[in-house]
């Protein structure tokens, strides 16, 4: 009753980075902030903020435990997984979106310096991915070969039921410690368009308007199960492939911190690098995509990189050049990890958005970089993910702490409460109150630039990024 | 929230003389830094002087208000010195008395370009410290015929029309921006040296139109808006009556003004053209008042305002004692 009171469209996953990318962008759009990370009304955030600091008083056993059992109220029985449709989802996400003429739409991975990307040109953003909590019980988080075998039935039964879809079955012990007690990651990915994106793209974007596919190529060691099928072990953020698949000392102490009885995984062999389930993209739906264009008279633009991280010091550079531009200071950073975005209060303070995808190694040093190769900044603020687990490769805070040093003025951490890191669940909500206390700059929001403002920023800067702009069908709107 | 006068950093333009000066001193008094601009630097001097004697800090930077870049220049050097922009006051102003038809076109650009461009200078100025502050007031020294128009001097009406408009306009611009706040202060006439400063084209000497109020309580208003910002205050009760009579019957009151200023606003002697300070500023008459105020004005004022309260005191009393009294019973 309560989830259905809090949550109520099915099937979607609130702890999912896709979810509360969606709903920053859209609440952008709207002109709205993107509090609680969407999940409850912006009127509640005291109320959430007050709970959330309980919560972090909590000891460490129950708060892993609240953390937890958050998680396992989202969950999916499998039982109803054949009742699944991944349209309901499209349909969910192409709905959050004012529908009005667009110039350009985005669809593909999931990025949050995307989403601000998106925020700049006003345009929406539909998502490739999904997170599908499905509840088990019985299948140890550090035995990955459970995992896949208890995954085959609801994996057939789900893909059975939706064609147009990949399944990407992630299992990572490291981030995912707690959740992965009570349920498997079914990652989905759309193969097509599907008739709720393309409705909304003949609606929605203007004609000979153009379509960007963000186009992340992480990939990894996969094992393909059956057709559609994949099995992940691990993901990306802190651990990296050799502790993963062979073991290392660092994995050896974390494990034994948390009690396993392993000293290092034993997952299935991978057969062939596939694209990750959370932030990678699978080409088939570029095919979709590029005959549709074809079909309805739109462009094509890809919008390409390796890692979901190399878009950010891009969108960042972009963001002070146009703030500047504007009669901005431009010199306060407001660096974000994960699922915690905030498009409206970083353009409301005149804030440079740089996305982290965890707070977890080498975000740091990526950061870092940046902040080496920019102008200084003035103010730097952190808006730190907590994921609830001391795990391999995460930042302590002391580290963020020194980045944060590197502020000329203040460098001050959003909504985050350093003693509970990487356990500070308030996090969640605190963020949204912190930046404008924090922050008193006030700027209005401006207009929606045009696409083709992208380019002239690309024209002009000194810089060298590591994505790439690749027409694959011209538009009119960029011309 | 009040705002403590001795933590403000004001920003003054005009403040050479008249209600400019009156402002600066009376902040200075009361423990304010105040940045000092206008044209004469010499009289900014001893301005600053006055105010660091009365327990104030200030600085000079002289500008010329046409110019756009010497106002950023003004709120460069403000945030060097002090960190920060607390108040702008945009108060200089030039006026010229003639009809359209018969006054040199150059000057009646030059009357346009400093009141209005001036102010806009220093809204375009002052903005984006006030942005990126979080807060901030901008002070618009206008006028009450920038309400009700006026013979004579139409140019230095149409700019004050247009400071109301610009500052209405700001302030629904800056709905997004609850700390900042744009007040316009609408003066009735008063006694400062604009009317010595004033080109004039007429042929006959000026004087400003009766009854005439102290710079003092213009500055008074304006301090009292930096503690409490408000969006539009009148200084001058005849003023506020005529803004209130174009409202309710604008014909009869344009016959009135018409008449009265014909009547009222020139001395019965002839002056020869004069550009007045429109191009370069005066030597002359660098002090707060114009000299126009008389003491027994002053004095008959006070002595009026006195018997009017008391009448209407009286009137108050007198109703509150017949007033019928009302129980549950019904009337009695």
């Amino acid at each position: 009753m309560l989830r259905r009171m809090i949550m109520p469209q099915n099937w979607v996953a609130n702890f999912d980075s896709t979810a509360s990318m969606l709903r920053a962008t859209s609440a952008y759009l709207k002109e709205s902030s993107h509090a609680n990370i969407g999940v409850l009304p912006q009127p509640l955030a005291p109320l959430v903020n007050l709970a959330g600091l309980g919560i972090n008083r909590l000891p460490v056993p129950w708060r892993e435990k609240f953390y937890q059992y958050s998680g396992a109220t989202e969950t999916i029985s499998q039982k109803k997984l054949h009742h699944f449709r991944a349209d309901k989802l499209s349909k969910w996400a192409a709905g959050l979106y004012p529908s009005r003429p667009y110039p350009a739409v985005m669809i593909g991975s999931s990025n949050g310096a995307a989403v601000h990307l998106c925020a700049a040109l006003g345009i929406p953003w539909l998502p490739q991915s999904h997170l599908i909590p499905v509840r088990r019980t019985g299948v140890h988080p550090d035995e990955p070969w459970q995992d896949l075998s208890w995954s085959i039935e609801p994996a057939r039964q789900l893909l059975d039921a939706n064609p147009d879809i990949e399944l990407h079955h992630m299992l990572d012990p490291v981030q995912d410690l707690l959740m992965s007690r009570v349920l498997a990651y079914f990652r989905i990915k759309r193969l097509t368009l599907g008739p709720h994106y393309e409705h909304f793209l003949l609606k929605n974007l203007e004609p000979g308007g153009t379509i960007y596919v963000v186009d992340c190529r992480l990939k990894w060691p996969t094992t393909l199960v059956s057709e559609r099928h994949i099995f992940q072990f691990g993901a990306a953020g802190g651990a990296d492939f050799k502790d993963l698949f062979e073991g290392s000392e660092r994995v050896e102490e974390y494990l034994r911190r948390y009690g396993s009885y392993r000293r290092r995984w034993d997952p299935p062999a991978p057969d062939g690098e596939r694209p990750e389930a959370e932030w990678g993209f699978a080409e088939p739906l570029r095919d979709d995509i590029e005959a549709f264009a074809e079909r309805h008279g739109f462009g094509v633009r890809r919008l390409v990189f390796d890692q979901p991280q190399d878009l950010s010091p891009l969108v960042a550079d972009f963001y002070r050049w146009w703030y500047r531009k504007r009669g901005i200071v431009a010199n306060r950073l407001v660096g974000e990890s994960f699922l915690l975005l905030e498009p409206y209060w970083m353009m409301r303070v005149g804030a440079v958005p740089f996305w982290m995808i965890f707070p977890t190694e080498p975000m740091d040093r990526i950061l870092e970089e940046y902040l080496e190769r920019s102008d200084p900044f003035d103010e730097i603020g952190l808006m730190l993910f907590s994921h609830g687990v001391e795990s391999v490769g995460v930042v302590p805070i002391e580290r963020w702490r020194q980045i944060l040093g590197r502020a000329r003025r203040k460098g001050t951490f959003l909504g985050v409460d350093e003693q509970a890191f990487p356990r500070d669940f308030a996090a969640m909500s605190r963020y949204h109150t912190a930046f404008p206390e924090t922050f008193t700059a006030r700027y209005p929001l401006p207009g929606p630039l045009p696409p083709w403002t992208l380019d002239e920023f690309l024209a002009q800067s000194q810089r060298e990024y590591p994505v790439g702009m690749e027409e694959l069908r011209a538009g009119k709107t960029l011309h | 929230m009040k705002r403590k006068i001795e933590d403000c950093v004001v920003i003054i333009t005009g403040a050479s003389s008249g209600i400019g000066r009156a402002t600066a001193l009376m902040l200075a008094r009361h423990g304010a830094t105040v940045v000092l601009s206008a044209r004469r630097e010499q009289a900014l001097r001893d301005v600053a002087a006055e105010c660091e004697q009365l327990g104030g800090r200030a600085l000079v930077i002289p500008a010329d208000v046409t110019d756009q870049e010497a106002l950023h220049h003004v709120a460069r050097q403000a945030i060097e010195n002090f960190g920060r922009i607390d108040v702008w006051v945009n108060n200089a102003a030039v006026t010229l008395f003639g009809r359209l038809e018969e006054t040199p076109y150059e000057a009646c650009r030059r009357v346009l370009e400093t009141n209005i461009f001036g102010y806009m200078h220093g809204a375009r100025a002052a903005l984006p410290y006030f942005r990126e502050q979080g807060g901030g007031t901008m002070i618009n020294v206008s006028s009450q015929i920038g309400k009700v128009g006026s013979p004579y001097v139409g140019l230095y009406s149409t700019s004050k029309f247009a400071v109301n408009g610009l500052s209405e306009s700001l302030r629904m611009e800056l709905q997004d921006a609850p700390g900042i706040h744009i007040c316009t202060v609408l003066a009735a006439s008063i006694d400062t040296p604009l009317f010595q400063h004033g080109a004039n084209y007429t042929g006959r000497a000026v004087k400003p139109l009766d009854p005439v109020y102290s710079p003092q309580q213009v500055a008074t208003t304006i301090m009292n808006l930096i503690r409490h910002p408000r969006r539009e205050v009148a200084v001058g009760n005849a003023g506020r009556q005529l803004m209130v009579m174009r409202t309710l019957a604008p014909a009869l009151a344009e016959k009135m003004v018409a008449r009265q200023v014909d009547r009222d606003h020139f001395a019965d002697r002839s002056a020869p053209a004069s550009d007045g300070n429109l191009f370069e500023p005066m030597t002359m008459w660098n002090t707060v008042g114009g000299g126009w105020q008389r003491p027994e004005e002053t004095k008959a004022r006070k002595v009026f305002g006195l018997a009017a309260a008391g009448i209407g005191l009286g009137i108050a009393a007198w109703m509150r004692s017949s007033r019928p009294k009302w129980s549950l019973a019904g009337w009695r």
